[in-house]
């Protein structure tokens, strides 16, 4: 029996690939078609967070130096007044919408167990990760 | 092809070059869909899957890590796709440890009576799909470990697990012991 190895292998060779003809056709068609996918951390809206925060430093910024020039705290607000009144920072709920809709819905198995063996794998990736 | 011809044509595709993708595809589908088949998934599945891994893999392919052969990678994208999908399918399903049923003849890549056949019904789908890495697809422990997601230990041990058991089982069997079959 000390052979099993080289019959394994000599066997496998003698079993042919099965794909169909038009398969690999079929994918290099798919290909340029197929968009990379871009990151979208957290569903979150990005750009319009970042043009909020923009806005809020400009106007921080803005304030700090209208003081240090000697303006009245009214000039000062004036400003910041301004900006609070710009619907740039939207509700936090509005801003994790994306974000809830793409979770899986509670209650339905195949998303579910989806889920799980994502889960799993990962807890064996780490499990593997580690030398003991 | 060799894994240095694969890793540069996954260089070459990684800056855009089409051709060098589709010679990778040329190259690999075939194993991989025989791979898929003879282990368990239907030839339609294993298109789609075959397909569905190579999309992932040309829009991540410059996260394609050069220290692997290409077909690690690729194989590793495969099996995910494949549990993905099982996992829709079967929901309820513990998919580790059941064994792989054979298929219907006229889909069945694997020789009736033959060797791999044998294996099939004896050992579970981790095992099987362990020693096919190693075997018919001559990976390195090392890699099957990264194809199906687990240490290199645990995957030297699943092989050798694979082995002993087969052996057991040809050596009971009657129609294994013949000249013709131990040879």
């Amino acid at each position: 029996m000390s052979d099993l190895t080289s019959r394994l292998r000599s066997e496998a060779s003698t079993i042919s690939q099965t794909a169909g003809p038009d398969l690999v056709t079929r994918i290099c068609a798919a290909v340029p078609a197929h968009r990379v996918r871009t990151v979208d951390c957290l569903g979150l809206p990005w750009p319009r967070l970042l043009a909020a925060a923009a806005a809020v430093l400009a106007v921080a910024s803005g304030s700090i130096w209208l003081f240090q020039a000697g303006g009245s705290p009214e000039q000062v607000a004036a400003p910041t007044a301004a900006v609070m009144r710009i619907p740039a920072a939207p509700a936090l709920d509005d801003l994790l919408a994306p974000a809830r809709t793409a979770m899986p819905a509670p209650g339905v198995p195949g998303e579910i167990a989806a889920l799980q063996a994502d889960l799993a794998m990962m807890a064996r990736t780490v499990r593997g990760a580690i030398p003991f | 092809m060799t894994a240095v011809d694969d890793r540069s044509l996954a260089a070459a595709a990684g800056s855009g070059d089409a051709v060098a993708f589709a010679a990778l595809v040329e190259a690999h589908a075939g194993r991989l869909h025989r791979w898929l088949v003879a282990t368990g998934t239907g030839h339609h599945d294993a298109e789609d899957v075959v397909q569905e891994a190579f999309l992932r893999a040309h829009a991540a392919i410059d996260r394609y890590d050069p220290r692997w052969a290409f077909t690690t990678w690729l194989f590793t994208i495969a099996h995910r796709v494949r549990r993905d999908l099982a996992a829709r399918r079967r929901p309820h399903t513990s998919l580790d440890s059941c064994q792989i049923a054979a298929p219907p003849a006229e889909e069945d890549v694997v020789p009736a009576g033959g060797l791999w056949a044998r294996a099939r019904s004896i050992l579970n789908s981790d095992e099987y799909r362990a020693l096919w890495l190693r075997y018919a697809e001559d990976m390195e422990p090392a890699e099957v470990a990264r194809v199906i997601g687990i240490n290199p230990i645990a995957a030297r041990v699943r092989l050798h697990r694979a082995r002993r058991r087969l052996e057991h089982a040809l050596r009971a069997d009657p129609a294994f012991t013949t000249a013709e079959a131990l040879s």
